[in-house]
């Protein structure tokens, strides 16, 4: 923000967007509060970075392997089913190394 | 799969939240861990943490020098953070790596959510001697699905090695088109996408 905004005195029409200024400020105190209260939850939740793990799967994996298993009717029904018709749980099963990880 | 889930559902209100397991990691990869992690993802994909979770901490931490979660609390709380969410896809990768004991517990946990979140779906992968685990502790809710590269797979993958094989003088085209023939055919469901496959044959 322009700090010379600051400086001028609430006298002119710009003047009262500036006496907001006050209030944001409050939400700026609020906000580091409520960031550092929220980090410190996540961490209480979890000490796992499950997200590391899946940068590294997706940079070395290969497009396109196991292409035929996201086409599977079996599936797409579990991907776009609902309800009690469809199985809410799909579990694909293989030895170590066949891809299961590396799916794309 | 994740990153093709959340492509397909972009802009939606859908949240993909997911689990590695990894045999080497046992003693933080515990059931409550895990759950959290899921229930982390899914507070950071909506930007919010929903009131009972700030008050359930809070609690926690009043107690002398905090406490820790329990499976049950953070069930609940997993479930809490999911009900503004239409759909979820909860993946957990390798379950066979998680100890006998989380095993079970997770895998109960994870019935608990879906059971008591309609928009849950759980992708779940792992060896062939967890589809009994899996059976059990989510009952009547599993479709399993054998995985194995097919040949198309095999092959893109060669392709793929092949190409980023430094040792060129080794690899003259005849030993590519070879290695692109006799693989294929002699790998029907084995060790093939792990970095299993041998380099640039040398002469030894």
């Amino acid at each position: 923000m322009d700090p010379s905004r600051h400086a001028k005195p609430n006298t002119t029409g710009a003047g009262h967007i500036n006496s907001f200024n006050p209030v944001n400020s409050y939400n700026t105190t609020t906000n580091i509060t409520y960031v550092d209260e929220k980090a410190k939850i996540l961490n209480w939740l979890s000490p796992l970075q499950p997200r590391t793990r899946h940068n590294d799967v997706r940079a070395r994996r290969q497009d396109g392997l196991g292409e035929w298993f996201l086409q599977a009717d079996e599936f797409l029904r579990w991907r776009d089913g609902g309800g009690e018709s469809c199985k809410a749980t799909l579990f694909c099963s293989g030895n170590p190394g066949v891809g299961k990880t590396f799916l794309r | 799969m994740i990153d093709r889930l959340l492509e397909c559902f972009r802009g939606e209100n859908v949240v993909v939240a997911c689990v590695y397991c990894d045999f080497q990691d046992h003693e933080r990869q515990t059931t409550v861990n895990m759950i959290g992690a899921l229930t982390r993802q899914v507070m950071d994909a909506l930007g919010v943490v929903p009131t009972e979770i700030k008050e359930a901490f809070r609690e926690a931490e009043r107690e002398v020098g905090g406490r820790g979660l329990k499976v049950l609390e953070t069930v609940k709380l997993l479930t809490r953070a999911l009900i503004p969410v239409k759909r979820t896809f909860i993946c957990i990768d390798a379950v066979d790596e998680c100890s006998d004991k989380h095993l079970s517990q997770l895998l109960t946990s994870l019935h608990t959510v879906s059971q008591t979140s309609p928009g849950v779906r759980l992708f779940i992968t792992g060896r062939p001697h967890v589809r009994s685990a899996v059976e059990k502790y989510l009952p009547g809710s599993a479709q399993v699905i054998p995985f194995s590269p097919n040949s198309d797979d095999i092959r893109e993958y060669l392709e793929m090695r092949l190409e980023h094989d430094l040792d060129s003088e080794e690899m003259s085209p005849a030993l590519k088109a070879d290695i692109m023939k006799c693989i294929p055919e002699k790998i029907p469901d084995v060790y093939v996408i792990a970095d299993s496959i041998p380099e640039a044959p040398s002469n030894r």
